[in-house]
C-alpha cells in the first residue's frame, strides 16, 4: 500500500495542503462545532485537549498509512480539512470535508479535487466509500455528479466511485473551475 | 417543455426550490445556492440546453436574471 511521508506538502490550484498537526486542534474544534458547518458531520468535544489527544492517536493510524488528515491553507491562513479513512488494501473512505465560512469561493471544491488527486494518485486501483447526510443538499447534488449512489436510507446516501469514474465525471467540473486535469 | 421551464427546472433541481421563489434569486442568497450549489446549477442548465459554458459565464452567473441574459447573449436561447 502506498503511503505519504509525515512531512507531505502540496501546493495546487493556489492551496497549499499538509497533514494535520496537534497545533491544528484549535482550528479544527472551531470548524466542526460552528453550529452552521457542524450539521451535516459528526459531532466533536469542544475540548480542544481531547482533540489534540484524538491528533495524537490519528497520527499513528497517518503512520501506518490508514488515515490522512489533509488541512488546506491560502497565504498561511488555515481554511479548512479533508479526511481519507479507512484505508485498506482496497477500498477507502472520505469525509469530514469542512471549510470557513470566510474561505474564498470554490476552495472547498478545490480541496475536494485536490484531495481525490491524492487519493487516486495513491491508491488507483481501490474503491472509495463515503456518504453524505440527506439534508445537505447541495453536497449530495454535487456528490450525485461524481460518484455513483450504492444504496440510500432515511439519513443519508452512500457513494462508491472509482479512479476511472472519477475522472470521467469530474471533467465537468475541471472546466467549470478552468483547470487542467 | 419551453425553454423558461427547462431554465426553471435547472434551478428548482439545483435549490430544491419552487418557481414561484425564483424571480429575485441572487447567488448566496439562499443557503444551497453556495459554491457547491452552483456547480449543480451549471450542471443542469448545461444539460437542459446541451451547452457547454464558458468559465466567465459560469463566474458571472450571479442571479436568476443575470442567468436568463447570459444564455440569451451568449449561447442564443430565447427564455
Amino acid at each position: 500500500m502506498n503511503k505519504l511521508s509525515d512531512n507531505f506538502e502540496l501546493n495546487r490550484y493556489g492551496l497549499r495542503v499538509r497533514l494535520v498537526r496537534e497545533t491544528d486542534a484549535e482550528f479544527i474544534v472551531q470548524l466542526r462545532t460552528n453550529n452552521k458547518l457542524s450539521r451535516f458531520i459528526n459531532k466533536t468535544d469542544v475540548d480542544i485537549e481531547k482533540q489534540k489527544e484524538w491528533i495524537e492517536l490519528y497520527k499513528k493510524r497517518e503512520a501506518e498509512g490508514l488515515e490522512y488528515y489533509f488541512i488546506f491553507s491560502i497565504d498561511g491562513e488555515r481554511m479548512g480539512v479533508y479526511r481519507l479513512y479507512n484505508i485498506t488494501d482496497n477500498s477507502f473512505s472520505s469525509g469530514s470535508w469542512v471549510f470557513s465560512p470566510f474561505a474564498p469561493k470554490n476552495t472547498s471544491i478545490l480541496a475536494h479535487l485536490i484531495t481525490n488527486e491524492i487519493a487516486w494518485s495513491l491508491f488507483p486501483k481501490s474503491t472509495q466509500y463515503f456518504e453524505t447526510k440527506k439534508e445537505n443538499i447541495s453536497v449530495v447534488r454535487y456528490n450525485m455528479m461524481l460518484a455513483e449512489v450504492i444504496k440510500d436510507d432515511e439519513y443519508a446516501y452512500y457513494f462508491k466511485n472509482t479512479k476511472t469514474l472519477f475522472e470521467k465525471k469530474s471533467k465537468r467540473i475541471y472546466r467549470m473551475m478552468q483547470l487542467s486535469v | 417543455m419551453t425553454n423558461l421551464e427547462k431554465y426553471n427546472k435547472a434551478f428548482c433541481d439545483a435549490f430544491e426550490t419552487t418557481e414561484d421563489k425564483l424571480v429575485g434569486l441572487k447567488y448566496q442568497e439562499i443557503e444551497l445556492w453556495d459554491s457547491v450549489g452552483h456547480m449543480t446549477l451549471v450542471a443542469n442548465l448545461e444539460d437542459e440546453f446541451d451547452i457547454m459554458m464558458d468559465t466567465n459565464d459560469i463566474i458571472d452567473l450571479s442571479s436568476y436574471e443575470i442567468g436568463k441574459e447570459i444564455l440569451k447573449s451568449n449561447y442564443g436561447i430565447e427564455l
